[in-house]
């Protein structure tokens, strides 16, 4: 196929837009009108024509000269007398014709037509919303199900950077019409039913990602890792400092060593547990969850014991099973490798230190350091 | 003459012009607009000249008829008959009178007028 001598992409977006301008003549006028458009369009461009003009003036010229003024009708096809043409010529048709009667529609108020013209120098924005809508589709379909975030997240960070970014160029470069300018001239009819197919499943996407978006009150909660006082009976019990959950308890033992499997419980005996609420993780740095796992104690899954366990994941959700995974939950690392050791305040604890003194005739009140270290009793 | 609206005098003549173009020699769209431009109708639009190409063929003043092209496109050529033919020599003479009668009017007009005008 000789290429260099194939119509211009200029040259068939132009008769393109001409042709739906006169969607609705019938295929016999039509073909009449636009019957070697192409050849004598692209001489003019040999010639050193840049610019081939306005292709609405230049249809409403054609017909105006043809005899073939525009006609009330209508909105959809003029059907044509004659023989069924192919399903493929009629669908086509009827998109030349919708984008006519719009066209039409919008010219007949200028006001109209200068808010479309607004609406259409937004494209850009559209494009570069739909590749962020395609790569939130990636992102559900290749994760689990978790609450859309901004950046997607698709494993790392970077990742989804680089992915974010191409898509956005792949979008561009399409509503330039740069990426598919010789498949359009080729097979138009198909390229064009992929486009209008892409573009609306985007429409459906950017309703379901809007809808699944976490509102503000629930971002909030996220990003701060609890609830506020008056959101606290949602998730039932458990562990509170100040006005949040805990999400996990580090306990150390009296010589400030770190304990592991520190079973929890109150003074009536029940369980001190964090909230059950798995929905409690927290952001990992690589743009990932970072999930607390109960403890076991063979039939019960516990959420008393602690350290819990966390794992680093995608979703929102705990996993099943996730001791049989390939990435099982850990033991976090304590926040403090070791605290100062700690013992009963002594009662014998006496400044002087002398060796004489007794536990019974010593007098406490008289030391104010070991006063401030007593429990105090409200 | 550019104080006149050329377009309007174009559109009433634009018929004529272009039957005796293509009665001269068959020629396609694009190539009937050159020749016209060539022979002093600068102003012509492209889209005017195919669509009353059109017309005529449709009322059976042209006939027409498509050439391969190796090298893109295929060409739609232009062609008269003998409908035309007639139609041209019919218009001819109208257009003929029409412009003497105004030339007459023009010419018997102009003495009258002050020269100091332009």
């Amino acid at each position: 196929m000789n290429d260099t001598m194939h119509t211009s992409p200029a040259v068939a977006a132009f008769v393109a837009q001409v042709r739906a301008r006169l969607a609705d003549l019938t295929e016999e006028e039509r073909e009449e009108l636009l019957g070697g458009l192409e050849a004598d369009l692209a001489e003019r461009l040999a010639e050193g024509e840049t610019d081939l003009g306005d292709p609405v003036a230049y249809a409403a010229e054609l017909r105006a000269a043809a005899g073939l003024e525009a006609r009330p009708r209508r909105w959809g096809v003029r059907r044509p007398a004659g023989p069924r043409r192919p399903l493929a010529d009629r669908v086509t048709e009827l998109l030349d014709a919708l984008r006519g009667d719009w066209e039409r529609w919008v010219a007949r108020d200028p006001r109209v037509a200068e808010a479309w013209q607004v609406t259409r120098t937004l494209r850009p924005a559209w494009w570069v919303l739909r590749a962020w809508l395609a790569v939130q589709l990636l992102d559900r379909v290749t994760g689990p199900v978790e609450k859309p975030t901004l950046l997607p997240s698709l494993g790392s960070q970077l990742v989804s950077v680089v992915v974010l970014l191409a898509a956005v160029v792949l979008s561009t470069l399409l509503g330039l019409g740069r990426l598919w300018p010789r498949a359009l001239a080729r097979h138009p009819r198909p390229v064009r039913l992929l486009l209008l197919g892409l573009n609306l499943l985007a429409v459906v996407v950017l309703v379901v990602t809007v809808q699944a978006f976490p509102s503000a009150w629930e971002s909030h909660q996220l990003a701060n890792g609890g609830y506020y006082a008056d959101a606290r009976p949602h998730y039932g019990p458990g562990l509170r400092s100040e006005d949040h959950y805990v999400r996990n308890v580090f306990a150390y033992d009296a010589q400030g060593n770190p304990l592991t499997g520190v079973q929890l419980y109150d003074q009536k005996g029940r369980p001190l547990a964090v909230t059950p609420d798995p929905y409690f993780g927290s952001y990992a740095s690589t743009g990932g969850r970072v999930l607390t796992y109960p403890w076991s104690n063979g039939g019960q899954m516990l959420l008393n014991v602690f350290p819990l366990p966390v794992r680093e994941q995608r979703g929102d959700q705990r996993v099943r099973d996730p001791w049989g995974t390939a990435r099982p939950p850990v033991l976090p690392p304590a926040p403090l490798a070791v605290v100062p050791p700690v013992s009963l305040p002594s009662p014998t604890a006496t400044p002087s230190g002398s060796p004489t003194a007794t536990p019974t005739t010593a007098t406490p009140t008289a030391t104010p350091s070991a006063d401030s270290e007593k429990p105090r009793s409200r | 003459m550019r104080c006149v609206d050329t377009t309007q005098l174009l559109k009433g003549v634009l018929d004529l012009a272009v039957l005796a173009v293509v009665a001269d020699e068959d020629g396609y769209g694009y190539d009937v607009v050159r020749r016209l431009r060539t022979g002093g109708l600068q102003d012509v639009g492209d889209a005017s000249v195919y669509g009353t190409l059109r017309r005529l063929y449709a009322n059976g003043a042209l006939t027409s008829y498509v050439v391969p092209s190796d090298e893109g496109p295929h060409r739609k050529y232009y062609g008269i008959t003998s409908t035309g033919r007639a139609q041209l020599k019919q218009q001819r003479e109208d257009w003929t009178a029409f412009a003497e009668t105004v030339s007459t009017l023009l010419g018997t007009d102009r003495p009258a007028t002050p020269g100091g005008t332009r």
